[in-house]
C-alpha cells in the first residue's frame, strides 16, 4: 500500500469536472484508490464519494493506493492533481 | 383558425410547426411493493439508468460544435454520477429494503446527497446539488415516461424550421435558438425591449412576444404564421390566409434584395452629412452579417455572452483569443464593451453580492466589475492585448459618477504598465469611452466628456432609468416610451456635450435600429448609429433620403411638445418630409 499527502491547488477544488477526471484516472488501474480528507475517506472511483469530501482549493488530502498497479496509479493521480486537473487556470 | 396579438419583432414572416416548451414538473409517486415485485422494480430502474446513459452518449456524439466548450465535460461528469454506487446501488438497496418504487427510492437518496451538498462551506461545491437533481430528474423522466420539451443541450430533437412556443425564454435558452436553426419563437411574456426581443433581432428572426396565452392556445405541431411586423400569430390558418402570407413573405424578400443594392453606397444624408453606421454584436458569429451590409465597424460588442452559460469565467487567454479573432475578422474599428451583467443577463457561477445585480438599481455592469476586480482585470488585459491587432476601443457600461470613471481609468493605466513591463504588445493610445445609460450621466455629459474619449448612449437603459420602469417587468411595460420628452432632451444634451468637447457620440440602443426614429435622431445631431446588422440597410435607406437641414424645425417641436400624441403627429410629419 502506498500513501502520500498532497494539496489541492486548482481554483475550484474537487468540483464536478475535477472529480470526474480523478475518477476516470483512478478507474484505469486495478488497485483500490482512496482519498482521505478530514474525517472522511472517499473511494476515488466514485464521483459522488469524491465530491462529498468537499475538498476545496488549499485542502491537503491523503492519497492511498492499494493492490495491483498501486505505484502507477499513485503517479497518475498525483500528476493530475499537481497539473491543476488540466484546467485552464 | 385563431389569431393572437402581441409585440412583434422584425419585419419578416415565419411559417412553421409549433414546438411547445414544457418544463415539466416531476411528481414522485410513492407506492409500496410486494416482495414479489421487487425484482421487476429493480429491473425497471436499471433500464431507466441504461436509457439515461444512452441519452448522454448520444448527446456527446451529437454535441454541436458551437456548444459551450465545457458541455462535454459536464455530460461526462453527469454520466459518472449516474453510474455511481452512491446513486445507483444505494437506490436499489432502498427499493429492496424499504419495498418502495424506484422513483421514490431514487429521490430519497438524491435528497440525502443534496442535503449533504447544501451543508458544504465552499460555494462552488454547494452548487453541485443542482447536478445531483439534474441527473436524478433525467432518470425520473425515463421512469415516468415524461416527455420534456426543453431548449438545452439535452434535447437532441430536430428543431430545424420549428416555431418555439413558451412562457418566456432565458438568455441561456436563446443560445439554442441560434444553434438549432429554429425558424421563429413566440412567448407569453416579454416586450419590444426584453432580452428575447433583442436576440430575435440579432438572429434576423421574426418573432412575437408578450402574447399572453400562447402556451394555452397552441398545441405541438399546430401550423403557425408569425407576423413580426404586425405582432400577430395565426394558429391553423385557412388556405386563403396561408397563400396571402406566402405572397407577403416573397414581397418582403424582394424589398430585402432592393435594400441590398444600397450596401456599397457611401452613407450620407441627401445634403451630404456623413453618417457612420456601425453594428452591434454578441459573438464572433455576428461579424459575417455586419460585413455583408458593409458596416463601418462594431459600435458595441457585448462581451457578456462569453461569460454566460458556464461554470466559471473565461480566463484571460480565452478572452484574448476571442477578442483578437473578432478584431481581425472585422478589420475595422471595434468597440468592446466590458462585462455588463444585470437584470436578465446573469452568470451561472457565484460571486460576491451576485443577487444584487438582478435589480435594475443594483450592483451591475461596471459596479459589479469594480467590486469584483478578479473578473474585470483579466478582461481588460485581454482587450488591451487584442488592441495590438486592430483598432480597438474600450467601452464602460453604466457609468454614473466620476469615481467610477477614475477607478476604471486607473485600473486600465495599471494594466497597461503591467503589460509593458511584461513586454506584451497593446495599443498605448487605446480609446476609453463610457455608456450613457443613467440620467445622472446624461446630465453630467459635459463633464464626463472631458474624461472620456467617446460617449455612447444606451437608450434601452436610459429610458428605463429616466422613466423609472423596470424593463423586464411586464406590468409596467406600457410606460416604456422612447418618445418621452425627458428621454429626448437627455439624448440631445449628450449629443451636444460630445460636439462641445469634440469627441464622438454614438447611440447603440434599440432606437438606433428603428427607422421610425432615424430622422429624429439625425435632427438631434447624431452622427454615429450602432445597431444590429438586420436594420442597417433600412436605416441607411432613411438616411440617404433625409435632408438634415430641413429636420430641425419639426425635431424642435417634438422635444418641446408637452403631450405624447402631439409629439407622435410631429414625428409622422417628420418621417413624411
Amino acid at each position: 500500500m502506498l500513501e502520500q499527502q498532497i494539496e489541492i491547488i486548482n481554483k475550484l477544488g474537487l468540483h464536478a469536472r475535477a472529480s470526474a477526471k480523478l475518477v476516470s484516472t483512478s478507474a484505469r488501474f486495478g488497485c483500490r484508490v482512496e482519498v482521505e480528507f478530514g474525517s472522511h475517506t472517499a473511494d476515488a472511483k466514485s464521483i459522488m464519494s469524491v465530491m462529498m469530501l468537499a475538498a476545496s482549493v488549499g485542502s491537503v488530502v491523503t492519497l492511498r493506493t492499494d493492490g495491483n498497479e498501486e505505484h502507477e496509479a499513485m503517479v497518475a493521480v498525483t500528476a493530475l492533481i499537481t497539473n491543476y486537473f488540466n484546467e485552464e487556470e | 383558425m385563431l389569431s393572437l396579438f402581441g409585440s412583434g419583432i422584425g419585419r419578416g414572416i415565419a411559417i412553421g410547426k409549433a414546438y411547445v416548451l414544457k418544463n415539466s414538473d416531476i411528481e414522485i409517486p410513492n407506492s409500496s411493493l410486494g416482495q414479489f415485485e421487487v425484482a421487476n422494480e429493480v429491473k425497471r430502474f436499471r433500464a431507466a439508468i441504461l436509457a439515461t446513459e444512452n441519452t448522454y452518449k448520444a448527446l456527446l456524439k451529437n454535441l454541436d460544435k458551437d456548444a459551450p466548450k465545457e458541455s462535454a465535460a459536464f455530460i461526462n461528469a453527469h454520466m459518472l454520477m449516474l453510474r455511481d454506487p452512491m446513486i445507483m446501488d444505494t437506490s436499489i438497496k432502498i427499493i429492496r429494503s424499504e419495498l418502495v418504487n424506484a422513483e421514490y427510492a431514487l429521490q430519497t437518496q438524491a435528497d440525502i446527497l443534496i442535503k449533504a451538498f447544501e451543508q458544504m462551506e465552499d460555494a462552488y461545491l454547494r452548487a453541485k446539488k443542482a447536478d445531483v437533481q439534474h441527473v436524478a430528474n433525467r432518470v425520473l423522466r425515463n421512469l415516468l415516461k415524461i416527455v420534456s420539451h426543453s431548449l438545452d443541450e439535452f434535447n437532441n430533437e430536430d428543431l430545424g424550421g420549428k416555431i418555439i412556443v413558451g412562457k418566456d425564454l432565458s438568455p441561456a435558452e436563446t443560445i439554442f435558438i441560434r444553434s438549432r436553426k429554429v425558424a421563429s419563437f413566440v412567448t407569453d411574456l416579454g416586450s419590444q425591449i426584453s432580452h428575447t426581443a433583442i436576440i430575435a433581432r440579432s438572429l434576423k428572426m421574426p418573432a412575437v412576444v408578450g402574447l399572453h396565452g400562447s402556451t394555452r392556445y397552441i398545441n405541438d405541431n399546430d401550423l403557425l404564421i408569425v407576423d413580426g411586423m404586425r405582432g400577430i400569430i395565426i394558429i391553423d390558418p385557412s388556405d386563403k390566409v396561408l397563400r396571402e402570407y406566402k405572397s407577403r413573405q416573397s414581397k418582403i424578400r424582394a424589398r430585402q434584395r432592393q435594400l441590398n443594392t444600397l450596401t456599397k453606397i457611401a452613407s450620407k444624408t441627401a445634403d451630404g452629412v456623413r453618417i457612420q453606421l456601425l453594428g452591434n454584436i454578441e459573438t464572433a458569429k455576428d461579424v459575417k452579417a455586419l460585413t455583408k451590409v458593409n458596416a463601418a465597424g462594431v459600435g458595441l460588442y457585448r462581451t457578456e455572452y462569453l461569460f454566460m452559460n458556464r461554470e466559471q469565467a473565461p480566463n484571460e487567454a480565452e478572452q484574448f483569443r476571442e477578442y483578437k479573432r473578432i478584431t481581425i475578422s472585422v478589420a475595422k474599428p471595434v468597440v468592446i464593451r466590458t462585462l455588463d451583467i444585470g437584470g436578465d443577463k446573469q452568470l451561472d457561477f457565484d460571486y460576491p453580492n451576485k443577487h444584487s445585480s438582478e435589480s435594475p438599481l443594483g450592483l451591475r455592469a461596471v459596479r459589479m466589475c469594480l467590486n469584483y476586480v478578479e473578473i474585470f482585470k483579466p478582461q481588460l488585459r485581454a482587450i488591451l492585448r487584442a488592441s495590438a491587432f486592430g483598432k480597438v476601443s474600450i467601452m464602460i457600461p453604466m457609468v454614473s459618477n466620476f469615481d467610477e470613471i477614475d477607478q476604471v481609468l486607473s485600473i486600465i493605466k495599471q494594466t497597461k504598465a503591467e503589460l509593458k513591463s511584461e513586454g506584451i504588445a497593446y495599443d498605448s493610445r487605446i480609446k476609453v469611452g463610457g455608456m450613457i445609460e443613467v440620467p445622472a450621466a446624461a446630465i453630467m455629459a459635459d463633464l464626463f466628456a472631458q474624461k472620456l474619449d467617446f460617449l455612447s448612449i444606451g437608450t434601452n437603459d436610459l429610458i428605463q432609468y429616466t422613466l423609472a420602469i423596470d424593463r423586464v417587468d411586464d406590468a409596467v411595460n406600457y410606460l416604456y416610451d422612447p418618445m418621452h420628452p425627458a428621454v429626448l432632451q437627455l439624448i440631445k444634451q449628450v449629443i451636444r456635450a460630445g460636439i462641445k468637447a469634440d469627441i464622438p457620440v454614438s447611440l447603440c440602443g434599440e432606437m438606433a435600429g428603428n427607422v421610425r426614429y432615424t430622422r429624429l435622431l439625425l435632427g438631434l445631431g447624431l452622427k454615429n448609429f450602432s445597431m444590429d446588422a438586420t436594420y442597417l440597410l433600412d436605416v441607411k435607406d432613411q438616411i440617404l433620403r433625409a435632408d438634415s437641414s430641413k429636420l430641425r424645425y419639426l425635431v424642435g417641436k417634438i422635444i418641446s411638445s408637452d403631450n405624447p400624441s402631439d409629439a407622435r403627429d410631429h414625428l409622422d410629419k417628420l418621417n413624411q418630409l
